[in-house]
């Protein structure tokens, strides 16, 4: 008590000391230029001292200035400072101007941020507010189209499924190409623990809390990355709270998503005819033939022509497909004062695929909050709380008979979807029978069989710093990604799965516990106004560890159990554990004179638990430098040039995306027998196996002319990855099929180009356009012992693209016959062509132009966006095609158009071989074999995205007691344009089986106050 | 109070940071797995490692690529007695005898070889004290007995059998490998080549000679789904027929009908040996004893060769019942299917021959209703989960009789023959009546009838150079025994990079 009231009385005194300094107060309010709020929080000085003050809740100030005034400056981060001149005023008022350029000119580039003009590295930077209120589930969605050197595809139309993002294209052969994902310095662990359905860790963060994207693309500034840098480092920043009024904002949008296309099939008459003729060219008598159509459609032999055209058609794609449903509900609130600043947001978003039960339904918790304890000393915890639901489709991809995605273009369409009384028809155990391959009903398999999956998911971050020196700060954190994937799936007995185990329940549990801590040390400062100097020493640590359990059992006492408990077998208990460790030290060095020529350096020195005992430690440096020309006294006179710099880099990264433990020689569980476990060798060790390395050479040039209207940037780069981490095959005999090793190289080089200008800028009028286009070329140079062509896969070879598709070359149809025919390794036709010399290099399935283009235009508070994304260059072979290419092969539908152009009579010319029982021609090869007429060109430009919004205006907000307020309405994948016959010219591998993308229809309401 | 909590502050930063250095960067990465153990020394060091590896040996049996299907379904749809029905599009093209479509139990029996030959190199260095000698010498027949058993299958199936070669096209037998690899430097410096066929079988022979010595008699210390002594006999009897060494046929099926002969089944007993999970008759049969090991609706035996899951229940299509009879093989088997006006079977009719009973009308579910076999019915209690004999005693009596009747011995020979006929419900051949090549053909029909759909036909065709005369179909036709496709092709990861590694001729 004593102490404290010495205190006050020495703070008294020196407040009474300092009155007796100065002579005058003035005062005055801080306001929003945009808004015309007061803004707390705000520093106002007298400069060229320590006076200062900050201004209150209101924006109000008061502050103690000599008698003959001096200058206020108005400072607030974010906004452009102000200084104003006291004069004999006694009230200053100031309207502070959010600054724009501030904002934008700062980069995240890894573990800090660094100012973009300083910048020697090449980096795409995507605004959250680009990809704001879109229905996308994962973040990695958002950048489609959007960044140069980017390419995102997805596997299916799953909500939160798997997406395949390559960064400067592919530079494995068979480690892992996912990029490294990092959440406000968390580094994601993002592979798939999902059993019955597809989970994609990204999903647990709702897009609209992040504030902006920053991809890494060159090696030099992913150096200090090191090890896991080499497919490229995505870096997501969430929002953070502003000092000043609380703001909340809330939103809501809901919508439509339906089928992009359906197949356009044949009915039962056409399928009838369909069959005789391909029994009949299988070698049957035309009376045989027609016995063999009729049982096919489940007819007496001798069954009447009129019983074929009573045959009923039923449409079983209309059937499987529908419309779903797409909500979202978020409500944030940010604000803060100069100690502490906070940004809370919850959300609830649900969608629906097009195809039952196929659904996501995530909510959302974030929590960022920045806390100033001392001048010295702070703390910040991130912390983001997810749950997801997901509905499970019968099957992900794949041709299970009971896939509703699969089978509805398929089935043969005389069987009805229910009987008459109502009940689903052909189910097992019942009569009529469901006919064809296909001989189940989908509906009722998707009626009855279920499948969820929940996954529970923290990413969190606590961290305090400390400013050791003005120049030289320390900061420690620790972080969690944990998600938790639990899944149910119960094979009903009504349904074929189910039917002779009378019911199957399986259980799936998997968690993954990935720890952080990074200690970091950073330096910056600046001597004789002209030498910038920064600088950071970091250690860093990484346990990532994988637990899981499964079990099943089946036969239940009826359908109407489905708890594990009720069944009376079980079947199978499953359970594993796995993990690998990390660490690393690493320093970086900046050096930038008078803001012209800027060079930094990297070194990261990394270990993983991954690699042999001999070799688990690596170097990864990196060096960039750039020069702004336009900061030269030379360029003064261009004044229409306001930015031009040129930067280049060389870094070297490395890759670890393999099995934990390829390098170790163990013995592992190896099959059951006689109710025994036995055990075998996993593979043949490696004591050196060590990092896949990528070496790049970046270089860049950034550019903005008249007024900035014009900005881009023009780069290339060089690559080349070696000591691959290759699965060399070995001679089966051995008793092993491969050995991880270090041998093969892959070089790739690539152009960017990037192009942002405002078009039209008139009267509150504007319209802006962004485009980007990626060339990327790839090429295998090196393989194992100097092979050139790779045994087991002759797709891989020296020379080639790593997408090659090796395969043979469609001829057409001969017309006298109307057998299908193929080029032979001369270029003579044959029936059957030989897998040893007959196929050739038909095209790549990896695209080689990619890109995009956005305009937006805004007049009055009307705003319309639109993207258009393109891929070129890229062919692939469509599963789900591939079946309707069949045509009489088996009892399965086929597509109208192939049927109608079918071979029937000599000496006609198509494409399409006459149907045939089996596929393949006595002597010849299946016309559905891998060739030109299966892998198709997916090019395509598609409206990916389009929104058309209104902000309301002022005097409308201000009546209804609202800051701000937007409607919108917004679409994806409207419009395509291709010449594929699939569902979808996106997706990325087989596409057979998948529920397909859809376009959507959303409408939105956003409020603030 | 603030200096002190900042101070208290400092002391954590700085001694969470200094945790990590204390403990060297390398113990930081350790990470072990939590499943696997190291190999180096896993097998000597502890007996039921050791055994557990024994059991690693098996399990490859029940590969779909060997007994789980292939070993079992390919020799009857690549010879006169399976017809592909195309309900699932598998083994259409094995059933047209198609280029490529072939065997593929190569790399997996390799596998199962190499886990053997660590099993044989660790048994003599075995640091477990509680091994007794006794164990040591059992687990050595029973490891030669497996050993023995998938040379047998590689060496049967990719390269021609001996006394029936066509010289212009052999190129030897299978890669001999006794040692295993144990380093990434060794397996990649390993280039194999093909041994003469004849030093295939002299391995073979080798490994089963000590294994009928080292091996306990079947009963008495183990059950048929594991090696015993009369397993190996009678595998020795059946690679001795191969080889067309008589005399060690007719000792070794003489010494397995001495002590198994009572287990020949009856027309009383035939059937329901067909419906328990272990049949009577089996020397050795691959057990799949349990429902995870399941290899269900797509490639088990019973989805492929039935639609059904009771026999008699033709409702349900459960099964793909992909591999049906021939019609020369259902006349041979005294089956006849009855049709209704529309031409759709509805049943069948059987002569005395029990064997018929097993192949009957399927389910209804499926395009057009075939006679299928159900000799895998699900016999372990579950759909699809069935052991698959191997070696049964039945085979004993028509080797010996083979044997025999080669040796012109006929009287010995039908004597054979009869016994088997009489307990399968036929009248025994009076041999006033038949030649010595009436007998032969009469063995030759009797293996086919008595192994139908258990993986014989096509092996008995090819040892003896018979052409395969595919049955009336269109657009399949006689396959020559000269022609390529009797041969499958050696898996183009052995042959590439290794020009001393023969390619099967045409491949």
């Amino acid at each position: 008590m004593k102490k404290a009231l010495l205190f006050s009385f020495v703070f008294v005194l020196a407040l009474v000391g300092q009155a007796w300094a100065q002579n005058r107060t003035v005062t005055g309010r801080v306001t929003d230029a945009q808004s015309g709020e007061g803004m707390p929080g705000v520093t106002v000085q007298l400069k060229g001292t320590s006076t200062a003050s900050p201004t209150d809740v209101n924006g109000s100030y008061s502050i103690n200035v000599p008698s003959a005034g001096g200058t206020l400056v108005f400072s607030f981060i974010g906004y452009t400072n102000q200084e104003v001149a006291v004069g004999s005023q006694s009230t200053v008022n100031v309207r502070l101007a959010a600054d724009n350029r501030q904002i934008s000119e700062i980069v995240v580039t890894g573990y800090g941020v660094q100012e973009k003009r300083e910048v020697a590295g090449s980096i795409a930077q995507v605004s959250g507010a680009s990809f704001e209120n879109q229905p996308i589930a994962s973040l990695d969605k958002a950048l489609q189209g959007r960044a140069a050197g980017v390419v995102v595809q997805s596997a299916n139309g799953l909500p939160g499924g798997a997406i395949n993002v390559q960064i400067r294209g592919v530079g494995s052969i068979n480690a892992s190409t996912t990029p490294l994902y990092i959440v406000d310095g968390v580094q994601l662990n993002v592979s798939d623990r999902a059993s019955f359905t597809q989970s994609n860790p990204l999903a647990s963060i709702n897009t609209n809390d992040i504030e902006s994207i920053e991809v890494i693309k060159d090696a030099a500034t992913a150096a200090v990355y090191g090890s896991q840098a080499a497919n490229g480092v995505v870096i997501i920043t969430t929002k953070r709270g502003k000092a000043g009024r609380t703001k909340f904002t809330a939103n809501v949008y809901g919508g439509v998503s339906e089928p992009l296309k359906y197949f356009d099939v044949l009915n039962t008459q056409q399928l009838y005819t369909q069959k005789i003729e391909a029994y009949s060219n299988y070698g049957y008598s035309l009376a045989n033939a027609r016995i063999l159509a009729r049982r096919d459609f489940g007819l007496a032999d001798a069954a009447p022509d009129t019983e074929i055209s009573a045959l009923p058609t039923y449409d079983w794609q209309r059937e499987v497909f529908r419309t779903g449903k797409v909500r979202n509900y978020e409500l944030s609130a940010s604000g803060g004062n100069e100690k502490t600043l906070f940004y809370i947001s919850g959300g609830y978003n649900k969608q629906e695929a097009i195809a039952t039960k196929a659904d996501f339904e995530r909510a959302t918790l974030r929590m960022n909050v920045n806390h100033n304890a001392t001048d010295k000393l702070s703390f910040e915890t991130n912390l983001n709380l997810s749950t997801i639901l997901q509905n499970a489709p019968f099957t992900v991809s794949g041709t299970s008979i009971g896939g509703g995605p699969f089978a509805a273009s398929l089935i043969l369409p005389s069987n009805p979807f229910r009987k008459e009384d109502g009940t689903y028809y052909g189910l097992p155990g019942t009569t009529p029978s469901f006919r064809g391959v296909l001989n189940q009903n989908v509906l009722a398999v998707n009626e009855f069989n279920e499948a969820t999956q929940r996954t529970n998911a923290v990413i969190g971050t606590f961290a305090f710093a400390y400013k050791i020196l003005p120049s030289l700060n320390f900061r420690s954190s620790y972080s969690l990604d944990y998600n938790l994937t639990q899944g149910f799936s119960y094979r009903d007995p009504r349904t074929q799965d189910g039917f002779a185990r009378r019911g199957l329940a399986q259980q799936q549990s998997d968690w993954n516990t990935n720890f952080q801590t990074v200690q970091l040390l950073t330096y910056g400062a600046r001597f004789a106004e002209v030498h910038k100097v920064d600088a950071q020493l970091g250690f860093e640590y990484r346990s990532d560890q994988n637990e899981g359990f499964s079990a099943s059992a089946d036969n239940f006492p009826s359908f109407e159990f489905q708890n594990i408990n009720s069944a009376a077998n079980p079947v199978s208990t499953g359970g594993f554990q796995t993990g690998y460790k990390r660490t690393a030290v690493f320093g970086t060095l900046g050096y930038v004179f008078n803001g012209k020529y800027s060079v930094k350096g990297t070194l990261r020195y990394d270990g993983s638990s991954r690699f042999g005992a001999n070799n688990r430690f690596g170097l990864f440096p990196g060096i960039a430098a750039a020069w702004n020309i336009s900061e030269e006294s030379f360029m003064e006179s261009f004044d229409w040039v306001n930015n031009l710099k040129l930067r280049a880099s060389w870094g070297r990264n490395g890759r670890d995306g393999i099995g934990n433990f390829d390098a170790r020689y163990l013995y592992s569980g190896a099959g059951v027998y006689g109710g025994a476990s036995g055990i075998g060798p996993s593979g043949l060790p490696n004591p050196d196996l060590k990092w896949e390395v990528r070496e790049m050479i970046d270089l860049g040039i950034d550019f903005a002319f008249l007024s900035n209207r014009v900005s881009g940037t023009i780069g290339g780069f060089f690559e080349t990855n070696d000591d691959l981490l290759f699965s060399q095959p070995l001679p089966t005999t051995s008793g092993y099929s491969s050995v991880r090793v270090n041998v093969g190289a892959l070089e790739q080089r690539g152009l960017e180009f990037e192009l942002n200008t405002v078009n039209l800028d008139l009267n509150g009028f504007q319209w802006k356009t962004n485009f980007n286009y990626t060339f990327i070329h790839n090429e295998v140079t090196k393989l194992y012992g100097g092979q050139q062509v790779l045994p087991s896969d002759p797709s891989l070879r020296v020379g080639e693209d790593i997408g090659t598709i090796w395969s043979y070359s469609y001829a057409g149809v001969n017309p006298a016959t109307g057998r299908p025919m193929w080029h032979d390794a001369n270029g003579n036709i044959t029936y059957q062509p030989a897998a040893s010399t007959d196929r050739r290099i038909i095209g790549s399935t990896r695209p080689k132009h990619t890109g995009g283009l956005t305009n937006t235009v805004s007049y009055k508070g009307f705003d319309l966006d639109f993207l258009f994304q393109y891929q070129y260059g890229r062919r692939q072979s469509d599963g789900q095609v591939n079946f309707l290419l069949e045509n009489g092969t088996r009892n399965l539908n086929a597509f109208t158009d192939i049927f109608n152009r079918r071979w029937t009579t000599p000496g006609q010319i198509t494409d399409v071989p006459r149907p045939y029982y089996t596929g393949a021609e006595d002597q010849g090869s299946n016309h559905i074999l891998g060739s030109t007429r299966t892998f198709r060109k997916t090019d395509y430009i598609r409206l990916k995205t389009v929104q058309f919004g209104y902000n309301f205006t002022e005097g409308l907000l201000s009546k209804v007691h609202l800051k701000s307020g937007r409607v919108y309405v917004q679409g994806t994948n409207l419009f395509t344009y291709d010449d594929h016959l699939g569902y979808d010219p996106e997706y990325f591998g087989e596409a057979t089986g998948i529920v397909p993308q859809s376009k959507n229809v959303t409408v939105g309401l956003q409020i603030g106050f | 109070m603030k200096n002190r909590f900042l101070y208290k502050l400092g002391v954590i930063a700085l001694a969470s940071s200094m945790s990590f250095s204390f403990v060297s960067c390398e113990d930081l990465i350790d990470q072990d797995p939590a499943q696997s153990i190291d190999a180096e020394g896993a097998l000597t060091a502890s007996k039921d490692n050791l055994k557990a590896a024994i059991v690693g040996i098996y399990s490859p049996l029940k590969s779909t690529t060997n007994y789980g299907n292939r070993l079992i379904t390919l020799p009857e749809a690549l010879s006169d007695n399976g017809r592909a029905t195309n309900h699932s599009g598998r083994l259409v093209t094995e059933a047209r005898n198609a280029r490529g479509s072939h065997f593929t139990h190569y790399a997996n029996s390799y596998s199962a070889i190499n886990r053997a030959n660590l099993v044989l190199e660790a048994i003599p260095n075995m640091a477990d004290p509680t091994v007794t000698e006794a164990e040591k010498t059992a687990w050595t027949g029973e490891v030669k007995f497996l050993r023995a058993l998938y040379y047998f299958d590689l060496v049967r199936a990719y390269a021609y059998i001996p006394g029936a070669i066509v010289e212009a096209k052999n190129r030897g037998g299978v890669p001999i490998i006794t040692t295993a690899i144990r380093t990434a430097e060794g397996g990649i410096a390993y280039k194999p080549t093909r041994a003469s066929i004849d030093q295939v079988y002299d391995l073979i022979y080798a490994d089963l000679t000590d294994a009928v010595d080292k091996l306990g008699s079947l009963g008495a210390t183990s059950r048929p789904n594991v090696a015993s002594k009369q397993a190996a006999q009678a595998l020795f009897s059946r690679v001795a027929l191969y080889r067309k060494d008589w005399n060690k046929v007719i000792d070794m099926s003489s010494a397995v009908i001495t002590a198994r002969g009572g287990t020949l089944l009856n027309t009383s007993n035939y059937l329901n040996g067909w419906s328990t999970a272990v049949n009577p008759e089996s020397l050795f049969e691959v057990e799949f004893r349990n429902t995870n090991e399941n290899i269900g609706v797509n490639e088990s035996l019973q989805a492929t060769f039935t639609t059904m899951t009771i026999r008699g229940t033709r409702v349900s299509a459960v099964g793909f019942g992909d591999l049906v009879p021939t019609d020369p093989l259902l006349a041979a088997l005294g089956v006849t299917p009855v049709r209704n006006a529309a031409g759709t079977i509805t049943g069948a009719t059987y002569s005395s021959d029990i064997r018929g009973r097993l192949f009957e009308a399927g389910g209804t579910g499926r395009s057009t209703v075939n006679i299928e076999t159900t000799k895998f019915i699900g016999k372990n209690g579950t759909v699809n989960l069935d052991n698959v004999p191997v070696l049964r005693i039945a085979e004993m009596y028509l080797n010996r009789a083979e044997a025999y009747a080669e040796l012109n011995n006929n009287s010995l020979a039908l004597q054979d023959v009869n016994t088997l006929r009489v307990s399968r419900g036929l009248p025994a051949i009076d041999i006033a009546v038949v030649t010595g090549q009436d007998i032969k053909n009469e063995i030759m029909l009797q293996r086919r009838i008595e192994f139908a759909f258990e993986g014989h036909r096509f092996f008995d065709l090819k040892r003896k150079g018979l052409n395969i005369v595919k049955p009336a179909q269109p657009g399949v036709p006689t396959i020559l025994f000269e022609d390529d496709v009797i041969l499958p092709a050696i898996p183009i990861s052995e042959t590439d990079g290794n020009p001393d590694f023969k390619q099967n001729f045409g491949y």
